[in-house]
C-alpha cells in the first residue's frame, strides 16, 4: 500500500504536478534535443576529418613536423595486410601527396598534389560525388582532378594538359604534362590560396620520382572509433618504430578542442536548464512535505516508521520525476528520429561556419544512446538530490510539534 | 496487571526560558476494560499525559508500563513498533489519511502489522459494520462528515486489536448528535468486546458517559471516581 499511497500523493494537487511534471518534460526535450544537435555536429565533425587523416594515420618518423615527400615510408602489399591483421581495421588508404606548381597556359599555383587509390578514396571521402566536370579518377590512369576555383584560375578545364613542377624524391625534379581528367568541386575548399589536385597513387609516384609503394602516409579506417587507442597501439606494436602511429585526435586537436569547448558551453547550458527544473521540482517537493507534517505525524503515530515514511516520500518524488523523464522521451524521440532522418539544412553565413569545419550545411542529429542515459542520469541524480530533502525532514519530524502544528 | 500503569511521571517543557511543569508527579493505572475519562482545565496536563502514555512523547522522569513492559526508555523505532500493535489512538482532528478510503485507512494499520490481504479485508469490513459506515468503505476522508470521519478514526484505531485506544478530545469537532453516535458506539465497543478506552476531554458529554473519571489540575490527580 506504501507503493499506492505514494502515487496518490503525487496526484494529489493534481495541477502542481503537471507543472512539475511539465518544466522537467520541457527540460528533458531540450536537454535532449541539444546534446543529440551537438553530438551529431561532433559526428560529423569527426566523420570529415576521418575521411582525411583515418582515424588513425600512419607516416614516417618526424613527417608530421615537417611534411616533406623524403619522409614518405615504404609501404608494400606485405606492410598494408599485417597493418589489416589489427583488429577493427577496415580499410587503409595509402597517399603519396607533396605540393607542385600546376601550370596552364601563361598561369600557375601552387597546388598540394595527392596521389590515392581512386576507389578506396571515394569509398571514405566520396570525391567521385564532389566531381562537376568530365570524370573521376581510375586506378593507374595517367591524369588530374582539378579543385575547381584552380582550374577556373587556371583556365582549364577537361581534356587539357596542365604542367605540374615542383621537387620530387631525394632532391629529384618532378615534373608531368597530365590530361585534366574531371574537375570536383569543395564548398569549403573554395577560398584556399593555394589549390588542390588529386591523382592516382602510381601517377603520383611517377610525377615525384617516388620508388614504387612509396607513400606519404596511410590512413587507417576502422569499423568504429570506440578503441582507438587500443589499435594505435597495435599498429605500434606490428610496424614498428621507424612509422609514426598517430590517431585523429593527435592529428585533428584544433577538431577536439572545438567539440571539447562546445560540449562544455553545451553542459553548462544543460547545467541551467536542469537547475531550473530542479528548483521546480524541490518547491514542489518541499512545498508537499511541509503541507503534509501533520500526516506524516499521525502516520508514525499509529505505527508507520519514519524509514518506511521516508521511502513514501522518496518513491513520490522518483515517481514524479519518471514520469517526466518518460514523457520527456516520448515526446523527444520521435522529434529527434525525424531530424536524424531529415537534418536541418543551414543557410546564410552558418554555412561559412559549417564549411570552416569541413562538415555539409546541415544541423544533423545524433541517436546517440548514450545521449539518453547520459541525461536520464543527471535527472535521476537530481532527483536524488531533492529527494534528500524530505527524507532530511522525517529524520527530523517532531511528531507531537506535527501533531498539533506547533 | 494494569495495561496502563504511570509511575511518579513528571514532564517539564522549557517555555521562553522558564521550565514549564506540564505534568507534576502523577500516578495512574487504568485497568482492562476501562472507559475512563481524564479531564481538567485547559493546560492541565491531560493531552500531555496521554501522549505519554502514548509514546508520543517522553517523560522528564518516571516510569509508564504498557502491559507491563517500560515504554519510557524505547528507542524511537521501539515505540513506533510498539504503538503499532499495543496501542490505538483516536485524534480531535480524525487525522484520516486523505489520499486512502475508509477501508484502505483501517487496512493500512494492519498491512503496517503484515496481517495477509484476506484477513485484513474481512476485518475492515466487520470494523466498518460495527462503526456503522460500512456503505462508506470506499469514499476518500474528504467526501465524509465529521462524524463519518470520526468513526473511521475508531474503526482504525481497533484495526490492530490495541490494549486500549487513547482518544484526545475526539468529540471537539463534532456536533451534539454525532457526538452521542459516536459514544454510543464506544460504549457499546467497550461493553460488548471490553475494548478500554481512555479520553482527554472537557466534554460533558463525554465525562457524563465515562465510568471513571480522573480529573486533573496544574499536573496533577485531584480526583478520582468511578461511576457505578
Amino acid at each position: 500500500m506504501l507503493w499506492t499511497l505514494a502515487w496518490r500523493n503525487v496526484w494529489r494537487n493534481r495541477r502542481r504536478s503537471v507543472l512539475t511534471l511539465a518544466t522537467i518534460l520541457l527540460a528533458v526535450v531540450l536537454g535532449l534535443l541539444m546534446r543529440s544537435m551537438q553530438y551529431g555536429s561532433y559526428d560529423a565533425m569527426i566523420g570529415s576529418t576521418v575521411a582525411r587523416t583515418g582515424y588513425i594515420q600512419v607516416h614516417g618518423e618526424g613527417y608530421w613536423d615537417n611534411k616533406s615527400i623524403d619522409r614518405s615510408i615504404h609501404a608494400d602489399a606485405a606492410t598494408l595486410g599485417q597493418v589489416m591483421t589489427v583488429e577493427g581495421v577496415v580499410d587503409v588508404i595509402p597517399r603519396l601527396e607533396s605540393f607542385a606548381l600546376i601550370s596552364f597556359g601563361d598561369r600557375t599555383k601552387p597546388s598540394a598534389v595527392i596521389g590515392t587509390e581512386p576507389a578506396v578514396e571515394h569509398r571514405y571521402t566520396s570525391l567521385a560525388d564532389r566531381v562537376v566536370e568530365g570524370d573521376y579518377l581510375a586506378a593507374g590512369q595517367r591524369g588530374v582532378l582539378l579543385l575547381r576555383s584552380l582550374a577556373d584560375y587556371l583556365g582549364a578545364t577537361v581534356g587539357d594538359e596542365v604542367v605540374l613542377l615542383g621537387a620530387g624524391y631525394r632532391g629529384q625534379t618532378a615534373a608531368d604534362l597530365l590530361p585534366v581528367i574531371g574537375i570536383f568541386d569543395l564548398t569549403m575548399m573554395g577560398n584556399l590560396e593555394t589549390g588542390m589536385a588529386y591523382v592516382p597513387l602510381a601517377a603520383a609516384r611517377e610525377l615525384y620520382a617516388a620508388p614504387p609503394d612509396q607513400v606519404t602516409s596511410l590512413s587507417v579506417m576502422l569499423d568504429n572509433g570506440g578503441a582507438l587507442q587500443v589499435t594505435a597501439d597495435a599498429l605500434v606494436a606490428i610496424l614498428g618504430t621507424d612509422y609514426e602511429v598517430m590517431t585523429w585526435r593527435e592529428t585533428s586537436k584544433e577538431v577536439v578542442q572545438q567539440i571539447q569547448s562546445d560540449s562544455a558551453g553545451g553542459i553548462f547550458m544543460l547545467g541551467i536548464l536542469y537547475m531550473v527544473a530542479g528548483f521546480g521540482l524541490l518547491g514542489t517537493v518541499l512545498m508537499s512535505t511541509m503541507e503534509r507534517r501533520r500526516e506524516f505525524g499521525v502516520m508514525n503515530a499509529v505505527g508507520l516508521r519514519r524509514s518506511r515514511l521516508a521511502m513514501v516520500l522518496f518513491i513520490e518524488t522518483i515517481a514524479l520525476v519518471v514520469v517526466g523523464v518518460v514523457a520527456g522521451l516520448i515526446v523527444s524521440m520521435p522529434i529527434i528520429y525525424w531530424f536524424h532522418l531529415h537534418p536541418i539544412p543551414v543557410t546564410g553565413d552558418l554555412v561559412t561556419v559549417f564549411e570552416e569545419f569541413n562538415i555539409p550545411p546541415f544541423i544533423p542529429f545524433a541517436l546517440d544512446p548514450g545521449i539518453f542515459v547520459a541525461q536520464g542520469l543527471v535527472v535521476l541524480v537530481m532527483a536524488l538530490v531533492v529527494a534528500s530533502f524530505p527524507i532530511v525532514s522525517i529524520r527530523r519530524l517532531h511528531i507531537m510539534r506535527a501533531i498539533t502544528g506547533r | 496487571m494494569p495495561v496502563i500503569d504511570a509511575r511518579d511521571v513528571y514532564k517539564t517543557y522549557e517555555g521562553n526560558g522558564v521550565p514549564v511543569h506540564a505534568v507534576n508527579g502523577i500516578n495512574l493505572q487504568v485497568e482492562k476494560g476501562e472507559f475512563t475519562a481524564i479531564i481538567g482545565p485547559s493546560g492541565c496536563g491531560k493531552t500531555t499525559l496521554l501522549n505519554m502514555v502514548g509514546g508520543l512523547d517522553s517523560v522528564t522522569s518516571g516510569e509508564i508500563l504498557i502491559g507491563g513492559t517500560r515504554i519510557d526508555s524505547m528507542s524511537d523505532r521501539e515505540l513506533t513498533d510498539f504503538r503499532l500493535l499495543r496501542i490505538g489512538f483516536v485524534f480531535q482532528a480524525y487525522n484520516l489519511i486523505p489520499v486512502l478510503t475508509a477501508r484502505e485507512n483501517i487496512e493500512f494499520i494492519m498491512e503496517l502489522q503484515g496481517v495477509d490481504k484476506a484477513d485484513r479485508s474481512v476485518r475492515s469490513r466487520e470494523l466498518l459494520e460495527a462503526v456503522g459506515i460500512a456503505e462508506k468503505a470506499e469514499v476518500r476522508p474528504a467526501l465524509m462528515s465529521g462524524g463519518q470521519q470520526q468513526r473511521v478514526a475508531v474503526a482504525r484505531s481497533l484495526a490492530s486489536k490495541p490494549e486500549f485506544v487513547l482518544a484526545d478530545e475526539p468529540t471537539a469537532n463534532l456536533d451534539s448528535h454525532a457526538t452521542e453516535d459516536l459514544l454510543d458506539m464506544m460504549l457499546e465497543m467497550n461493553r460488548q468486546s471490553g475494548v478500554t478506552f481512555v479520553f482527554a476531554t472537557h466534554d460533558q458529554r463525554v465525562i457524563d458517559k465515562a465510568r471513571r473519571v480522573v480529573a486533573l489540575d496544574d499536573g496533577k490527580v485531584v480526583s478520582d471516581s468511578t461511576a457505578h
